[in-house]
């Protein structure tokens, strides 16, 4: 095939979209991981807890393989998943590696559908974990900034479709 | 396909679309600014909710956690502990609080800081969040200028939420038994604490009291401080009355402080008060006067009180001995509302009790002590020195020539205790009073008393005097009576009087009697009887009865060893007499239990034991008695109505007592075991009956009965125990063949069988009973 097939208009805006989302994304970041989640309540002590403080909880109370799932879903996949999309977004319209992102974007797109279970485990949690005085979870501002990054990346990597990987900028110019 | 459609569309989409494309900014782009700026409000909301950093030192802080540990101020979270260091040369240790911007107010000088830990105090319970949430640090609020460095103190506030509302010193010789944490009251409503125990400057005792926001105005400069003992007993014609202040008070102490006449003006903080010794102290507050006395028994600085017509007025502050040491100088004050009572003319006599046949005057000093009585005179000036009287001065009213009664004396190895002005009874009637004690020639403890007039004809050699017991308690069958004399009774004791005995054959009068410890003892009035006893277990001396078919006759008056017995002293009521005849049987009756008769002699687990006595009827009066055991007595008293006969046996194990059966029906029973005639043999003596002697017959037989068979299958063991057998209650049976054989004579010998034959068991003959 000599020329490229013609970008349809709406990638543009798709373009657009998973740049704004994926920058949305970085921002919320970081207040995310900063400010708690959510607050545990056990015995009267208040403990505010940042998902980060979460990971270090479940670590240091003896249970490491909960622990890194945890770490593993709630800091590395978000991180990785920002990391990668930007990535793409950043080597959109060039020529390399072309494979692998496709097959990153294909595991960011896969990995999408789950990112959602650490807002889901809260929220469980926090229906659940009311004991009343004894023992209570209430979830923070931080959950909600971080069910923000999610959904960012989520509408992200949907809306960067595999085809734009292979979209081009010299076949536009021509 | 595809490529196919896709050249189909692309002609009319491309040249349409892409210009527009080019320039349209996607609305997504939103989003980052939202985020932004939800970022931005997060961060500075939290950053502008923070307030002044501040440093609070310590000596040691227990419990206390960088970033976990609230500042708490009035229940609300105020702040965090942030960071902790210990200080130079490691003595303190140094807490970094953040503050959050709201409690920016607490970071000024003033404001006190400490650590709320668990307290499990006798007065105080507090702190017990910190049980389960971890020691907290906790801010009480100051009015200072701004500050950023904070000395926290080791023991928490007792009032924790404001500033102290009023802080008072109060001043005293000596301090009551008062712990930190102790309530204040004013009228009954605790409305402060004591918050420190010290001294001052002068080395006194202060007290530091804080009185709560809310009743500041209720201390004026007139206040009037005073302790008060938590508890309190009070004893009067009403009953007694035992008042506990509150809980807190009994554990801590506490205090009162009320104002007696004008209210002053409001007091200042660390106003400085005198915390007397107690209420009426504290009630005195009014101008001191002086008044002597030639005699002051009874006078007690403190205690004393003055008296207007029965009204406490005023308290006597000290009592000394004036210089010429013939009169005594007290000083007393009065409380202001009755400082117009001491004006020239004034009366002030000493009341103490008086006792005179006309009754006890000033008995209620009895109660409350000797007072002041004060008589105010005609209206005049005030005046401030007095020489008092006492109510006494008049003489020895009730003794001497003024008595009207007739004097008598009781007399008393050992009276009982005995107030003067003690009542004498007469079947209830009050006949007269005691007025003395003394001792005579011989040492020995004399009552004088006056008995009335028309009680003096019943003084006759055959009175009997006894002492009344304030209080009784009479243990009946089931019954428990609990009997209080009258309150004097109470407080004095009394003594009754009454005649005993045949009131005929009309005795002389007399004027000494001797003076009973009971009613019970008086009551015995016969001449002593002299019982021996094997054993005296259990007889008490003046309180032991005698009874005769249950009822009580007679009394033992002393218990003494002789030649290895006892020897009991026994008098018995008037009318009794008859019963000490020789043949009467003396036994002592003891709470018995036993498997044969059960338990026998229960009332004597309640009364005591006693001594049970079966007259004799035609004996001569006689004064000196062997007493018999209770087995002998029963056997004795068998053996009167009862046919006796004698069963032979080589060895047995059935005790005294035990039954003599027919067909199962107990015709009588084993009254002693002897050695039979030749000694070979062992004799049961069988008390028969009377009504069943006619069973008895030469050809009976007789049989071991009852004991213990165990049987295993069909092998009947007979399992001979000495201690089962005790247990099972053995006796002996017999029978009589049906053809009767002669009628025996009483004392006749019989042979025990070990075990009846079958026949034996079959024989039912016809018996002329009761013939």
């Amino acid at each position: 095939m000599n020329s490229p097939p013609p970008i349809p208009s709406s990638d543009h805006l798709r373009l657009q979209t998973c740049r704004a989302l994926v920058i949305a994304g970085i921002i919320l970041y970081v207040p995310a991981n900063v400010i708690p989640v959510m607050t545990m309540t056990v015995v009267g002590r208040v403990e505010p807890l940042t998902v980060l403080g979460g990971v270090e909880e479940l670590y240091h109370s003896g249970l490491p393989v909960i622990a890194g799932i945890v770490f593993l879903a709630s800091i590395v996949v978000p991180f990785c998943k920002l990391a990668t999309l930007s990535w793409l977004l950043i080597m959109h319209g060039s020529t390399e590696c072309q494979q692998q992102r496709a097959t990153a974007r294909r595991i960011v797109h896969l990995i999408g559908s789950w990112s959602m279970v650490d807002i889901f485990l809260l929220s469980v949690l926090a229906a659940v974990g009311q004991l009343g005085v004894l023992a209570s979870v209430v979830a923070k501002p931080g959950a909600f900034f971080f069910a923000a990054v999610l959904v960012c990346t989520i509408f992200a990597s949907e809306s960067y479709k595999p085809r734009m990987i292979w979209q081009t900028r010299e076949p536009l110019e021509t | 396909m595809t490529p196919d459609k896709s050249t189909d569309q692309t002609p009319i989409d491309h040249g349409e679309v892409v210009p527009h494309a080019r320039r349209r900014i996607s609305w997504a782009w939103v989003f980052p600014v939202l985020a932004a700026a939800a970022t931005f409000w997060m961060f500075w909301s939290n950053w502008s909710s923070l307030g002044p950093e501040i440093e609070v030192v310590f000596d040691n802080a227990p419990g206390m956690e960088a970033d976990k540990t609230p500042l708490i101020f009035r229940g609300m979270k105020a702040g965090e502990v942030t960071g902790m260091r210990l200080g130079k040369n490691l003595e303190t240790v140094i807490l970094t609080v953040r503050l959050e911007h709201f409690a920016a107010g607490l970071a000024c000088e003033g404001t006190s800081f400490w650590i709320e830990r668990p307290v499990l105090g006798l007065g105080e319970l507090s702190g017990l969040s910190s049980l389960i949430q971890g020691n907290s640090l906790r801010a009480r609020q100051g009015s200072g200028p701004p500050s950023r460095h904070f000395v926290g103190q080791d023991i928490p506030p007792l009032t924790p939420l404001d500033s102290p509302a009023l802080v008072l010193n109060l001043q005293a010789d000596q301090l009551p038994a008062i712990e930190r944490g102790a309530p204040l009251f004013y009228r009954g409503i605790p409305v402060g604490t004591v918050e420190k125990l010290s001294f001052d400057a002068t080395g006194n005792p202060t007290l530091r009291v804080v009185v709560e926001e809310t009743y500041i105005d209720r201390v004026r400069t007139s206040s009037r401080f005073w302790p008060v003992p938590a508890t309190s007993l009070k004893m009067g014609r009403g009953g007694l009355t035992l008042s506990i202040l509150s809980l807190k008070a009994l554990v801590l102490g506490g205090l009162k402080f009320d104002d007696f006449g004008e209210p002053g003006e409001p007091v200042h903080d660390e106003e400085k008060f005198i915390l007397y010794a107690d209420e009426k102290a504290a009630r005195a507050t009014g101008d001191l006067v002086k008044i002597s006395f030639h005699d002051g028994r009874g006078i007690i600085a403190g205690e004393t009180e003055i008296r207007y017509r029965g009204m406490p007025v005023g308290l006597v502050e000290s009592v000394i001995l004036n210089d010429d040491t013939q009169t005594v100088n007290s000083t007393a004050r009065f409380e202001p509302e009755f400082a117009g009572l001491h004006n020239q003319g004034t009366v002030f006599t000493l009341i103490r009790p008086q006792i005179s046949l006309a009754g006890i005057s000033g008995l209620d000093t009895l109660l409350t002590g000797n007072y002041v009585d004060c008589q105010p005179g005609p209206a005049g000036e005030t005046a401030t020195e007095f020489a008092g009287l006492s109510s006494t001065d008049s003489g020895e009213e009730f003794a001497g020539s003024k008595v009207l009664g007739v004097p008598i004396s009781l007399h008393a190895e050992r009276i009982p205790h005995l107030g003067n002005g003690a009542q004498i009874f007469y079947r209830g009637l009050l006949a007269g009073r005691v007025i003395g004690m003394s001792l005579d020639a011989g040492n020995t403890p004399r009552l004088e008393a006056i008995v009335r007039p028309e009680f003096a004809n019943l003084l006759t050699q055959n009175v009997r005097f006894w002492s009344v017991p304030p209080a009784e308690v009479q243990v009946g069958s089931g019954l428990m009576h609990l009997n209080l004399a009258n309150l004097e009774t109470l407080m004095e004791g009394a003594v009754a009087f009454d005649v005993f005995g045949p009131s005929e054959g009309k005795t002389r009068p007399a004027s000494e009697f001797e003076i009973f410890a009971t009613e019970a003892a008086a009551r015995a009035i016969s001449a002593p009887a002299r019982i021996t006893f094997e054993n005296g277990q259990g007889l008490v001396a003046g309180s032991t009865q005698v009874r005769y078919l249950g009822l009580p006759v007679g009394l033992v008056e002393a218990v003494q060893p002789r030649n290895d017995q006892v020897e009991v002293v026994v008098r018995m009521n008037g009318g009794y007499e008859t019963l000490l005849r020789a043949g009467s049987v003396f036994t002592i009756v003891r709470l018995k239990v036993s498997l044969d008769e059960g338990v026998t002699g229960l009332e004597t687990a309640l009364s005591g034991v006693y001594i049970e006595c079966v007259p004799d009827k035609g004996g001569a009066p006689e004064r000196k008695f062997a007493g018999v055991s209770s087995a002998e007595a029963t056997f004795k008293e068998n053996e009167q109505r009862g046919f006796e006969i004698i069963v032979t046996t080589p060895q047995t194990s059935i005790t005294e007592g035990a039954p003599v059966s027919y067909r199962g029906l107990t015709v009588g029973k084993i009254g002693r075991k002897i050695l039979a005639s030749d000694g070979r043999l062992i004799g049961l003596r069988a008390i028969i009956d009377r009504p069943y002697a006619g069973l008895i017959r030469e050809n009976t037989k007789f049989w071991n009965a009852g004991g213990v068979r165990i049987s295993m299958g069909f092998l009947a063991f007979n399992v001979q125990s000495q201690w089962l057998d005790s247990l099972a209650g053995r006796g002996i049976a017999f029978a009589t063949p049906n053809e009767l054989g002669d009628r025996v004579r009483s004392g006749h010998e019989f042979e025990l069988n070990q075990n009846p034959r079958r026949e034996w068991l079959r024989w039912a003959p016809e018996l002329p009973l009761n013939k």
